[in-house]
């Protein structure tokens, strides 16, 4: 297996491991709350962003489990990696002088962006957007959230298992891509054929979603301590 | 009362290629028709063409399709939608939602019923609420689909060979389900290559032949020939190429599918795994060549090995059939000329794989994989969807194989592949 493999492999469990369960049934608004607290740590005190590591790992383990902490730490590690080596190459042509610990520096933060974003992305359902885009009156396309979240991954999959006849057929991953493609097109327009008036009709319900406290008072209560902490970086208390 | 739907086609098809001509039939509230015929003789254009999907695949239609009384193209959207529930022999690309609940809760809300209303109790499908639509097996996917349809209310139901990959539980319940939607007086729309699937019914026959009704009446025994099972020859095992010691496997975010698997896959035999949707097969397959590793234990090899996925579109490399057997074969012209006749596929040696039907895409991938000279081909559904004469054509190349001490190592739950298998191994559920 090849690193095109194992990167796929860890964008796939990093973004859509994911069920409708765990945080993905907090109340929207604290999760609204959970987000902007981490945006707000990214954007004006980015010095201290390696710190949602800390926090959103033992989350992470709550939902959506160990493999996904497993794949998204080795993700982030990979992403601020490859960052910190090229700002260390820049470096070397004598733009600027860099510290050792500076490249940790990029590494870490890297990391906690990383992960702020991606665990971000895993609390939001599929169907609070769909609610939400019918409620904005896009009630012909508030299928889209639906089918993505379903069309993606599966177009995940295409490509591993391509991949994987082409590790048995001893070739390069970039001659898979054709195939991988192919699929995907042709799954594509089966599933418009298939799905022919489902598609042409606009919803006329939203969807409920179970809710649960416990996950809506552990987002509400970290995004405390991640504001909390922030105003001390800025010492504001 | 009208009729539930009234059938009346002059020619359909597709411009400058398949016509079907003279199509005519028409089915009462509660009534089951079966359209069965060989590959190509224009089954899928007449589902296309009732389910009013024909012009949307580029197709035309001259004639009327009515539905209770009213012209199906006239109809608006919503009301086709309510009519009938369609679901396709890949029922994966039928559904819109992620995950179980939102599939579900989504079609309703088409309907303006909301999902907290819905019992998903009938069918098992309470289990599966909260499980991706991309993990679950046809079978699982199959019920998913039923629940929709009895909850929709639907009046008619069009299957395309709605048993081509569920093990044999499943399909009772399918059988099981198609009495109930009767009993509801729902009418049925069934397309199966093998009509024999339904004779418990005693279904009336709309059999087609090269886009010509050939009959269309009542059920009657003398109609078609029964499936012809490739004999099996006794056969000797000729050594261990792929062995499995105390392996387990599961998938990221899933449970274990095998454990503690222990088998052994052998040169000159055809071995068919079998056993309930969702009980490993094809991870098997993908275990055995290499594709997958094994979450713990181990797997040998004594010889290289190939996998052969159920669709075959993701093991071809080159887009036209003869560039993918002159890659296999290191541009060996001779070599793909002689492989072409003998797997009966010379014909489609310079069409697009786009333009290729299951049949021809699958023997040519045994076809290429077979040049390129691997040991064991391990193969998923090999006949899935496959008429009796396509289904023979891919066994006897499966067969040759095997002649020359190769191992074939197939997943299947079709009963002429079972036949033909040397060994069969029964998965069951964990």
């Amino acid at each position: 297996m090849g690193i095109i493999d194992w990167f796929i492999g860890v964008v796939y469990k990093s973004l859509f491991l994911a069920e409708d369960t765990g945080f993905r049934r907090a109340h929207f608004l604290s999760k609204a709350v959970f987000i902007l607290s981490i945006t707000l740590l990214i954007t004006r005190n980015p010095g201290s962003s390696y710190l949602l590591v800390a926090f959103l790992t033992p989350l992470g383990l709550m939902f959506p489990g160990l493999e996904w902490v497993v794949a998204i730490l080795g993700l982030s590690a990979f992403t601020g990696l490859l960052l910190a080596a090229s700002a260390y190459l820049v470096s070397l042509l004598g733009f600027y002088q860099m510290h050792v610990l500076q490249i940790l520096d990029i590494v870490l933060r890297t990391m906690g962006i990383s992960m702020g974003i991606v665990f971000s992305f895993n609390i939001i359902s599929p169907i609070e957007l769909y609610n939400a885009l019918y409620v904005l009156r896009g009630r012909r396309v508030a299928v889209i959230p639906l089918m993505l979240w379903k069309m993606i991954p599966q177009g995940l999959r295409n490509f591993m298992d391509s991949l994987m006849v082409g590790y048995s057929k001893r070739e390069i991953f970039t001659k898979r891509i054709p195939p991988a493609v192919a699929s995907l097109i042709e799954a594509s327009w089966l599933t418009e054929e298939y799905c022919y008036w489902k598609l042409r009709i606009p919803v006329k319900t939203r969807i409920n979603l179970e809710r649960s406290y416990r996950h809506t008072i552990i987002l509400l209560t970290v995004a405390l301590f991640i504001t909390l902490i922030q105003a001390k970086f800025m010492k504001v208390i | 009362m009208p009729t539930l739907i009234d059938v009346n086609i002059e020619r359909c098809g597709y411009p400058g290629g398949f016509e079907a001509k003279n199509i005519k039939f028409s089915l009462n509230k509660g009534d089951i028709l079966v359209i069965t015929g060989k590959s190509g003789s224009g089954k899928t254009t007449i589902i296309r063409a009732i389910t009013g999907t024909l012009e949307a695949a580029g197709g035309f239609l001259k004639g009327t399709i009515l539905l209770e009384g009213r012209e199906i193209s006239e109809l608006k959207p919503d009301e086709v939608y309510k009519f009938m529930t369609y679901i396709p022999q890949e029922p994966w690309y039928s559904v819109t939602g992620y995950s179980v609940y939102s599939e579900v809760c989504y079609t309703l809300a088409l309907d303006g019923v909301n999902c907290a209303e819905v019992d998903f109790t009938p069918l098992g499908i309470s289990k599966l609420t909260d499980r991706l639509t991309y993990t679950l097996s046809a079978g699982e996917l199959q019920r998913v689909l039923w629940l929709e349809a009895l909850v929709k209310n639907v009046k008619l139901l069009v299957l395309d060979e709605p048993l081509v990959y569920l093990d044999q539980e499943a399909r009772k319940i399918v059988k099981h389900f198609i009495k109930v939607a009767l009993n509801r007086d729902i009418g049925v729309i069934v397309v199966d290559h093998d009509p024999y699937q339904w004779e418990h019914i005693q279904p009336t026959i709309l059999y087609l032949d090269n886009g010509n009704v050939k009959y269309y009446g009542p059920w009657r025994d003398d109609l078609f020939a029964l499936p012809v099972v490739n004999q099996r020859r006794e056969r000797m095992s000729k050594g261990v190429v792929v062995r499995f010691k105390n392996t387990w496997f599961r998938y990221p975010g899933g449970r274990y599918i095998l454990r503690n698997f222990t088998e052994e896959f052998t040169r000159g035999l055809i071995t068919c795994i079998t056993g309930p949707n969702g009980s490993g097969k094809t991870t098997v397959l993908k275990l055995g060549a290499g594709v997958l590793k094994p979450s713990k234990g181990s797997i040998e090899r004594t010889g290289s090995t190939i996998y052969i996925p159920e669709n075959p579109l993701l093991y071809f490399t080159m887009p036209i059939p003869r560039d993918e057997l002159l890659l296999s074969s290191r541009l060996n012209e001779g070599k793909v000329i002689d492989i072409a006749e003998r797997f009966n596929i010379k014909h489609i040696l310079d069409k697009p794989l786009s333009k290729l039907s299951s049949g021809e895409r699958k023997r040519l991938a045994i076809a290429s994989a077979y040049l390129a000279g691997y040991e064991a081909y391990f193969i998923d559904e090999p006949t899935g969807g496959l008429d009796n004469e396509n289904s023979r054509a891919v066994l006897e190349v499966l067969e040759s194989l095997v002649e020359e001490d190769k191992a074939v190592i197939l997943a299947s739950h079709d009963e002429r592949v079972i036949k033909a298998s040397d060994r069969v191994i029964n998965l069951e559920m964990e």
